[in-house]
């Protein structure tokens, strides 16, 4: 499962909506359930599944799901 | 990681409709009103606190004050449990702390009206339950 693939799936489990797409431009705004709980799980959730540990500044300046995959990418990076 | 005990200062509960949850928790656990019903227009809440005879926490109504509010979601996913708050004599420090263990921060401390403009800061772990710290009185 490739990284966007693998975002989307997570995207589905917080916001509990099996047939969920995003995609990179998807911003905060499009989905209506993203507010600042589903925010923190989200970034949780990703933490844990791709085993990394987000800065302050990346949790809180995310706008569009391109942003999250950005973030995931620099830290993977990081540690390879 | 070993800590101070917080104090439990309430339990958090969401309602969509607060004087239909202050009949059914007066009726049905004694408990009785604590203060005025409050509007919070940074928690975009209406907020009433309820308490037992003796010194158990107390338990917090909240209801959102409108379709905008931050809660709004939150019920629609289902009103019960909302959140745990404890007190804290410093908050920056215990904010900090939480976070360095794995939490993440919701709300940076603000002033709560509900509260008489004591800060409030919010946190959430893994567990998903939101967690409310509160300034004790001073």
């Amino acid at each position: 499962m490739d990284r966007v693939a693998a975002v989307q799936e997570i995207f589905r489990q917080v916001f509990d909506k099996d047939a969920m797409t995003v995609s990179p431009s998807t911003r905060r705004a499009d989905v209506s359930d993203w507010d600042s709980v589903a925010h923190v799980k989200l970034i949780l959730t990703l933490e844990d599944e791709f085993q990394v540990r987000f800065s302050e500044d990346e949790i809180s300046s995310v706008d569009t799901v391109g942003d999250l995959l950005k973030a995931i990418d620099n830290h993977v990076r990081a540690d390879t | 990681m070993n800590c101070q005990p917080f104090e439990l200062h309430h339990i958090g509960i969401l309602v969509p409709d607060i004087a239909k949850a202050v009949e059914s928790y007066s009726s049905r656990f004694g408990y009785r009103v604590n203060g005025e019903r409050v509007h919070d227009p940074v928690q975009t809440a209406h907020i009433q606190l309820m308490s037992l005879a003796d010194s158990s926490p107390q338990v917090e109504l909240v209801a959102p004050d409108g379709p905008r509010s931050k809660l709004a979601n939150a019920l629609k996913k289902g009103a019960g449990l909302n959140h745990l708050c404890y007190l804290t004599s410093d908050i920056e420090e215990d904010c900090r702390r939480l976070r360095e263990g794995g939490m993440l921060l919701l709300h940076a401390p603000v002033p709560a009206k509900a509260f008489s403009n004591r800060r409030i800061a919010w946190l959430m772990g893994r567990d998903g339950i939101p967690v409310e710290l509160l300034e004790y009185e001073l």
